[in-house]
């Protein structure tokens, strides 16, 4: 019996398209090949030196991987690409070549799945750093990230309940060092969850006054009646803002009622040109049809 | 109010904007561009923070001028005293209106 196909029929390739692609992908190969036979190594198995050229040929030959890549980092973190798209095409790049120094083209694996994984990380490790206003270095938060784990299978809820033992395991396991261990769960005692607030703010210039609803990405955050200046004060200038006369508080012996102000700016007013008066009174007011008064 | 806020300048979302504003002002007889009525806005905020400050009697050096004018406390708080000072006198427009009309006969002739 004749067997039949049941799915999305292929995309068709013109003839012209394929052989081109076979080209490129044949050229590609004899650079990789050119540039790992450049290659030299130390005795620590460190590379000292390669062609640079070559290299930089393989660059801008795969360069439009790192735009695939940052289209599918997009869907999930939109705001940030699109604020931070120039920076991240550069991150993309650096882990591209990253890439092409450590690819190793007789393993017989293509180059954009090796690729990807490096471009990947370089690209979600910028954005993981771009989403919190406190700078924390990467391996401080992998390590973070590590302790925290091994404390929810043992059930455990701050770190100093954690045995030396158990300490001594999370070192070896995991290969940290003492120095970032420390500073690690300094940063689980100090609370993480605090910096979720920062999260929200997002590196913007936000008011005290401006609710938190209107940069919410999710429902949870959506609560209009929590603003900034709930838990931040601003304690270098004692202006309160709720006040209708806030910007004057500073001197309340000479101003104290909403009457005196707008007697002198009434004062001030009358100073003024008519021109300038009633350009201040349409834009500030908000007066409306002068001509028929 | 809204406000956006980059590089230090303000700008106002909402309230009257310059260009309808120069439409009302057609209607006195004053043709002005959108951008003439944004350089006249300046320099009269400039203006009447200066007779206020002069009025009141605060102390002129304390006061940067500058920083007061790009915050928002300030523009916040002026809508609410311009909107408070109509109410309290309303006479205040037409006298301006007919004082626009006599600069404009006077410039006449």
């Amino acid at each position: 019996m004749n067997k039949v196909e049941v799915g999305k029929p292929k995309k068709k390739v013109s003839y012209a398209q394929k052989t081109l692609n076979k080209q490129f992908a044949e050229d590609d190969n004899k650079l990789f090949m050119d540039y790992h036979n450049s290659k030299q190594y130390g005795e620590d198995g460190k590379l000292i030196a390669s062609d640079e050229t070559i290299r930089n040929k393989l660059t801008v030959r795969n360069q439009k991987l790192v735009n695939s890549f940052l289209g599918l980092v997009s869907r999930q973190n939109k705001i940030i690409v699109q604020r931070h798209q120039d920076d991240l095409l550069q991150e993309g790049l650096i882990g591209l070549t990253k890439a092409i120094e450590h690819f190793d083209p007789t393993r017989g694996i293509r180059f954009s799945t090796y690729a990807g994984h490096w471009i990947l990380q370089s690209l979600t490790s910028y954005i993981t750093k771009q989403q919190s206003v406190v700078n924390v270095p990467n391996p401080v938060r992998l390590a973070f990230a590590k302790v925290q784990n091994y404390m929810k299978t043992k059930g455990v809820d701050s770190p100093s309940s954690l045995s030396p033992e158990d300490m001594q395991f999370i070192k070896t396991e995991y290969k940290i060092p003492d120095s970032i261990f420390l500073d690690a769960i300094k940063e689980i005692e100090s609370g993480y969850n605090c910096r979720n607030v920062y999260n929200m703010m997002d590196k913007r210039i936000v008011y005290l006054e401006q609710p938190i609803n209107t940069m919410a990405t999710s429902s949870a955050q959506l609560d209009s009646s929590f603003s900034y200046e709930r838990f931040m004060k601003d304690t270098d200038v004692n202006v309160s803002y709720n006040e209708p006369i806030g910007f004057l508080n500073e001197t309340q012996s000479v101003i104290s009622t909403t009457q005196d102000v707008v007697d002198a700016a009434y004062k001030s007013l009358l100073k003024l040109d008519p021109v300038k008066r009633i350009i201040l009174l349409t834009r500030f007011a908000a007066i409306k049809e002068i001509g028929k008064r | 109010m809204e406000l956006e806020k980059y590089d230090g300048y303000i700008t106002l979302t909402e309230g009257m904007d310059f260009r309808s504003i120069a439409k009302e002002l057609e209607n006195i007889n004053i043709h002005y561009k959108h951008a003439t009525v944004r350089n006249i806005t300046e320099k009269a905020t400039k203006e009447f923070l200066e007779h206020f400050i002069n009025i009141v009697g605060f102390d002129e050096a304390k006061i940067n001028r500058e920083v007061v004018l790009r915050t928002k406390s300030f523009y916040d708080n002026l809508m609410e005293i311009m909107s408070k000072v109509t109410q309290s006198h309303p006479e205040l427009i037409e006298n301006t209106l007919k004082e626009i009309e006599d600069q404009t006969k006077t410039n006449e002739r």
